[in-house]
């Protein structure tokens, strides 16, 4: 499946760029569930998909709560297919219950959140101390769950046996704007004068924007003279098929087609250092990996629907990111989760 | 005193603030519950904490109350000053350091030379009010310079008189803490102009209804304690304004908050080595149950609270520890 890593997000805004995308223009809703995944795959829409009951099927009730009603979640793409795979599973668990995935980004979805029009707000990165302001100014309490972890590897061919470990300084050679860089040896003297092959995804990705921020410097900056797909296993295939390849994505496509493909190391300055599930959830490999976040408007754990989604995408995180391409959570990170659950449904009349 | 204060509020098995321990959430009993508890299971391990005597305190009550929650976790709190705090915590030896005042560069360049991230994260706003009787008066507003002709050592000021011209003959009995305490650091640091430096002949008392007590009682007394005191017990006490150059400020939760009344308020810290929030499971949720109570605690340990922006500040810098990529 290679929806994940090609989500379009219609509005890239930061905080100083409000989306002007109306409220209900980006959401599809009662659309059967095999052809919504099609059409994210496929035509690249960016839309946040909303997962609903079909038909007129009555609403869960167990523990005497009745989960029915719509919960609203906007932000991040690139959170956006773990919240929407959660979404999915959870439509089918409570036909009553409809969940709604905006793609405004981090930055147009926390304000949106912050002006008490969403529930729930995804998020590749923290809150920032200026939107926590406004979020606390509009009395919007909040509890952030991290949900997943994301890491970016880098892939050369097989047949490569010079580029074990780059440093960001040369993956900047390569990548930025205007790099003129074509061939191995002028990434490094030492290395073959091979001709370099690009692969990456292309400029509607959340993955095009996170290693174009942290690689070279400024997020959207890139040289644009490379292959770009939307499918990550055009990638796959394009590095797998050129002895002179090298590209980026997700790191669980790498770790689906590890045996055609090379792992290259980064050194940030504190080494080399090989992307793996540990390193990505520890943080340890620098700076291409990072948690994902949904945050959770205290109030809105008032509506049983709100609360019961929050704890569904907690209880099934594991298949949720592996169905999202995303790495899952420690141990330790998922307890926290849980716990922050249970202090949130404990206190909720509080809130 | 505000070790005596916290003693007391020890002693009380309070009901706990923010979350219950977890058998009290409820729990799924099946899968099927939408809404239901998940099982927790117990944080444990050690933390050990140390750094300044000030901030004690509020570390101290905020562990009883997480404790409270997570038995498992055994948390110590030291008290080997906001400097030597550092030390320890520069060298690895520490989880968290309470501190009084932001980290210096020397101390940075420790942590830095060893390896160790610190990550700063307010926790409480400190006051100190200049008490007299409520029927002084004269002694409306007084300047540090004068604060400090009275306190320092060796201080001939024995009557009101001695200070200003204008005002009565009136002796001055003095009331303050004893030597062991955060305030009394405090106070001589920024009054007398040096920590510990303090003339000796004054009534001490490390519990800080003695001095509420004396200077209710005595037309002359003066005498100096954290707001809080001044706040409960407003009616037998006044508060003197003081001048720290910009003119005469009332000590006041705003004042405080906005350190405008200077140079008696200060923010309270605690650092939490960066390295440890991923090593230790404990550590981040105590830190997070210290800033989700933080008016509770501020409060119950005499202190402050923080402002919501102060709130935010520190809750988001939590949030983005470790996260960055």
């Amino acid at each position: 499946m290679t929806f994940t890593r090609s989500t379009q997000e219609l509005h890239r805004t930061g905080t100083h760029d409000p989306p002007s995308r109306p409220d209900t223009g980006c959401e599809l809703e009662n659309s059967p569930k095999g052809e919504e995944m099609k059409r994210f795959r496929t035509s690249m829409i960016a839309v946040g998909i909303a997962l609903a009951a079909l038909a007129s099927v009555g609403a869960a009730i167990a523990g005497g709560h009745a989960i029915r009603g719509k919960v609203t979640a906007d932000g991040s793409s690139t959170v956006a297919p773990f919240a929407q795979a959660a979404a999915e599973s959870f439509g089918r668990k409570y036909r009553g219950a409809q969940v709604t995935v905006g793609v405004s980004g981090t930055g147009g979805g926390f304000e949106r959140f912050c002006k008490g029009e969403t529930d729930l707000s995804n998020a590749s990165r923290p809150i920032k101390l200026s939107e926590a302001h406004i979020c606390h100014q509009a009395g919007i309490g909040y509890i952030q769950f991290l949900v997943a972890n994301d890491g970016i590897a880098l892939v050369v061919n097989k047949s490569n046996t010079w580029a074990k470990c780059l440093s960001t300084q040369e993956l900047k050679k390569i990548w930025d704007r205007g790099s003129k860089v074509d061939s191995w040896r002028d990434v490094r003297a030492g290395f073959p004068n091979q001709p370099l092959k690009l692969f990456g995804p292309g400029t509607d990705s959340g993955t095009f924007e996170f290693f174009t921020e942290k690689i070279n410097g400024r997020a959207r900056q890139s040289r644009s003279d490379y292959n770009a797909s939307e499918d990550d296993n055009v990638l796959v295939r394009g590095v797998a098929g050129e002895r002179g390849g090298l590209g980026y994505f997700g790191l669980s496509y790498y770790l689906e087609n590890a045996s055609r493909l090379n792992l290259v190391a980064v050194n940030s300055g504190a080494g080399c250092v090989k992307p793996s599930v540990a390193t990505v959830q520890s943080r340890r490999y620098k700076p291409l990996s990072r948690g994902l976040f949904v945050y959770a408007k205290k109030k809105a754990f008032n509506r049983d629907v709100v609360a019961a989604f929050v704890r569904h995408m907690i209880l099934n995180e594991r298949p949720t990111s592996r169905t999202a391409h995303m790495v899952p959570l420690t141990k330790s990170q998922l307890a926290k989760a849980k716990r922050q659950y249970n202090t949130a449904i404990q206190n909720r009349r509080k809130y | 005193m505000r070790v005596l204060a916290l003693a007391c509020l020890c002693l009380l098995v309070l009901p706990a603030c923010g979350r219950e321990r977890p058998g009290a959430a409820p729990q799924a009993t099946t899968e099927d519950d939408p809404l239901g508890g998940f099982e927790e299971e117990d944080l444990g391990g050690r933390l050990a904490i140390d750094g300044s005597s000030t901030v004690a305190p509020l570390m101290t009550f905020a562990a009883e109350r997480f404790r409270v929650a997570e038995p498992g976790v055994r948390i110590s709190v030291g008290v080997s000053g906001t400097g030597g705090g550092f030390e320890r915590f520069c060298r690895g030896e520490t989880d968290l350091s309470n501190a009084s005042r932001r980290i210096e560069d020397e101390e940075k360049a420790l942590c830095d030379k060893n390896g160790v991230r610190p990550l700063e994260l307010a926790v409480a706003n400190d006051g100190l009010s200049v008490v007299v009787n409520p029927e002084n008066d004269w002694a409306t507003c007084l300047t540090v310079d004068q604060l400090k002709r009275i306190w320092e050592p060796g201080s001939k000021v024995d009557a009101w008189r001695d200070l200003d011209p204008s005002f009565p003959d009136e002796n001055i009995d003095l009331y303050g803490p004893g030597t062991d305490s955060g305030t009394f650091d405090y106070f001589t640091d920024v009054i007398v102009g040096e920590e510990g430096k303090s003339r000796t002949d004054y009534n001490a008392s490390e519990d800080d209804n003695v001095v509420v007590r004396g200077v209710s009682s005595q037309r002359g007394s003066l005498g100096y304690l954290g707001l809080s005191y001044l706040l409960e017990n407003s009616g037998r006490l006044k508060a003197a304004e003081v001048d720290g150059g910009d003119g005469c400020v009332a000590p006041t939760v705003e004042t405080v908050q906005n350190g405008s009344y200077k140079p008696l308020s200060r923010p309270l810290f605690t650092y939490a080595n960066l390295d440890r929030l991923e090593e230790k499971p404990a550590l981040e949720p105590f830190l997070s149950f210290v800033l989700e109570n933080e008016p509770e605690l501020a409060r119950g340990a005499k202190f402050v609270p923080m402002t919501q922006t102060q709130l935010d500040e520190a809750t988001t810098a939590l949030e983005a520890a470790g996260n960055a990529g």
